[in-house]
């Protein structure tokens, strides 16, 4: 289960996607109001900032929705919902593209999932790990962001994009070591290392 | 344990997810091993910093449009696909139709494609016809986008069509065999082109127009500040610079001036008497689905390319109208391609034709979500060109249409907003009462208390 963020409590979870299941659109609004900030914040680091963010996330929604029938329950609603996250955002990551501003706040230079309120530090910071991230290749992008930054185990992992744990285990450890490797070179990052890594 | 296996558990143990044994056996690893130590004091300072770089979530508004737009893609039903043996049927039709026009007009023309692959040939010559200063002579061939400037009568033959040109008139010709492009600086062009296939486009652009045909004989007259569009076979739909959209039968013509058409004018006896219009073919067989066509134009305004957008949406709208809508989805399917259009405009930075198209949805009994959803972006355009009234008059609309709405609180802030912006006073305190009984709690209570308190201050 993710550590990063508070989960919604799951019987409140179950009686939403019950009521999804029959229709009811308060059902389907809660549900989207309890997830979609963890489902922005995966899509956009899987992603990165040069992608339509809003548009990929409604999508998931969209298709979480629709395939609500086919949850069974297995795994926690956020983590099913992840998994289709990857899916939707890997299958818009690998389609040839142009660079966009998305189209709801075109001209707003300050867009890319950046609210004004961030703090310039945070703005450059975000900025870096972005490329750190675009460094990687997707599978290796998706484990390590999966992984190390929202928290969820290998098992999990393993499930959510249809490989093995020892698969996902050398996905990690392979983004593991190019991160390690361009975080030491990166001045901003740098700084927050031990002192005997920073070089 | 070893250090790949340990490396492994590192996030692990930080996020305290590790049993009694495995926590020991990782420990136990790292006391023995520099390198993992290392490595562990690394992520140990990298994973709080890198999981605290994280992007600020969609505020309210944003996270309402999604809302809106997610409830809007759920309420579409899954449009049927075209079933492998109508491929027979398709040739069956393409026999029986005829006439078909679609002219599709806009104010701001695309800039012509090189040639490619096209050939056109004069076929008859009274006058003469020059290009890049070459005297053309009949049976010459012409590929390229040199003008051809026409003084007298010029016919030419393309794949699929032929062209008259009456001078003085300056032509261009380009695009390829399945994309004709034609450009009309001045002069009278009359054509006459054989049905197109599905996505094929035959397009004669002027000044003021584009006008995209899919099969028939019509004539395009292009002056000063003025295009005249006369259809002798099928049926047409003209989309003018400003965001208006027209259907024109067999017999009629329409003229635009500059952004507009020409309201009310009498109609010119056609140039050559209509026959009768041949029995309209399903779209299905005809026309791109709906689906196609929107996820197109999502891909190409997603990658910027709003255009391009527009023209498959218009494209679409247009090819649906010489044929017969036998889908139980084909009102939806025509809003969609309507409510996309008015996107791409926005995205095209055609305000105003964006408004217009936004508003255009009203009148063809589009959910009540898309018409608030619409009227909402018209009003949030309205207030970024500077008219406040306009903005609060189509901010109390995007109410209307949908009262319970998901967006009833954000067009209640708008209304109240822009009343006051446009020194509406008494309606913005109006506003603000209503606000306040709705939503006490809401982002604007501060706002719209100050506004109720003002008006009672003056009174």
């Amino acid at each position: 289960m993710p550590q990063q963020s508070q989960a919604p409590a799951t019987q409140v979870v179950a009686a939403l996607i019950e009521g999804a299941r029959r229709g009811e659109a308060s059902a389907f609004r809660e549900l989207f109001r309890l997830h979609h900030a963890r489902v922005h914040r995966l899509v956009y680091r899987l992603a990165g900032r040069s992608m339509d963010v809003d548009d990929l996330v409604q999508t998931v929604f969209v298709e979480g929705f629709r395939s609500l029938p086919a949850f069974r329950g297995d795994a926690l609603f956020s983590t099913w919902l992840g998994r289709i996250a990857v899916r939707v955002t890997m299958h818009a990551v690998r389609k040839p593209r142009l660079p966009t501003t998305p189209l709801e706040l075109a001209g707003d230079a300050e867009h890319g999932g950046v609210g004004p309120e961030q703090t310039a530090v945070d703005r450059e910071g975000l900025a870096r790990l972005d490329r750190l991230l675009a460094s990687l290749r997707p599978k290796p992008r998706v484990a390590f962001v999966l992984h190390v930054l929202e928290g969820y185990s290998m098992d999990e992992i393993a499930v959510m994009v249809s490989a093995s744990v020892a698969a996902v285990k050398v996905r990690v450890h392979d983004a593991r070591r190019e991160i390690e490797r361009r975080a030491r070179k990166d001045a901003w990052f740098a700084e927050w290392l031990p002192p005997e890594e920073a070089r | 344990m070893r250090c790949f296996a340990t490396e492994s558990e590192l996030v692990s143990l930080m996020d305290g997810r590790l049993d009694a044994a495995h926590e020991l056996a990782v420990h136990a690893h790292l006391e023995t091993c520099e390198d993992c130590r290392r490595r562990a004091a690394l992520w140990g300072r990298l994973v709080p910093v890198m999981r605290g770089l994280a992007p600020e979530p969609p505020d309210l508004m944003r996270a309402r449009r999604m809302e809106v737009e997610i409830e809007r893609r759920l309420s579409e039903r899954p449009l049927p696909r075209r079933a492998p043996g109508r491929v027979v049927a398709w040739g069956a039709f393409a026999v029986a139709a005829a006439a078909a026009v679609v002219l599709v007009a806009r104010f701001r023309g695309e800039a012509i494609a090189p040639a490619s692959g096209l050939v056109a040939r004069v076929t008859s010559m009274t006058g003469t016809a020059r290009a890049g200063g070459v005297e053309l002579r009949t049976g010459a061939a012409l590929a390229g986008d040199q003008p051809i400037d026409v003084d007298g009568t010029a016919s030419f033959a393309l794949a699929d069509a032929s062209v008259t040109i009456q001078g003085p008139a300056r032509l261009t010709v380009a695009g390829d065999v399945a994309h004709v492009a034609l450009g009309l600086e001045r002069g009278t062009l009359t054509a006459e082109v054989a049905h197109r296939a599905a996505g094929a486009t035959f397009a004669v652009r002027t000044h003021e127009a584009r006008v995209e045909v899919r099969g028939t004989r019509f004539t395009v007259q292009a002056g000063v500040g003025r295009s005249t569009v006369a259809v002798q076979e099928g049926r047409v739909a003209v989309f003018a610079g400003n965001g208006g959209e027209r259907a024109v039968a067999a017999g009629e013509h329409v003229a635009l001036e500059g952004a507009a058409f020409v309201a009310d004018e009498p109609q010119a006896p056609p140039a050559v008497e209509a026959p009768p219009e041949a029995a309209p073919r399903p779209c299905e067989a005809t026309a791109p689905s709906c689906e196609t066509t929107a996820r197109q134009a999502r891909a190409s305004m997603r990658a910027g390319e709003a255009a391009r957008a527009l023209r498959l949406v218009e494209g679409a709208m247009a090819a649906r109208l010489d044929c017969v809508e036998a889908s139980a989805n084909a009102s939806s399917c025509h809003d969609e391609l309507r409510y996309l259009r008015a996107e791409a405009l926005r995205q095209d930075g055609r305000f105003d034709a964006a408004v217009t198209a936004y508003k255009a949805l009203d009148h063809h009994g589009a959910p009540a979500a898309m018409r608030q959803n619409a009227f909402y972006a018209a009003a949030q355009l309205e207030q970024r060109l500077g008219r406040p009234a306009a903005a609060r008059a189509d901010f109390e609309r995007a109410l209307t249409a949908a009262p319970s709405g998901a967006l009833r609180e954000e067009a209640l802030m708008g209304a109240m907003d822009s009343a006051a912006a446009a020194g509406e006073s008494d309606v913005a305190a109006d506003l603000a009462t209503r606000y306040l009984a709705a939503f006490p709690n809401g982002l604007g209570a501060a706002r719209a208390h100050v506004l109720v308190t003002a008006r009672s201050h003056a009174r």
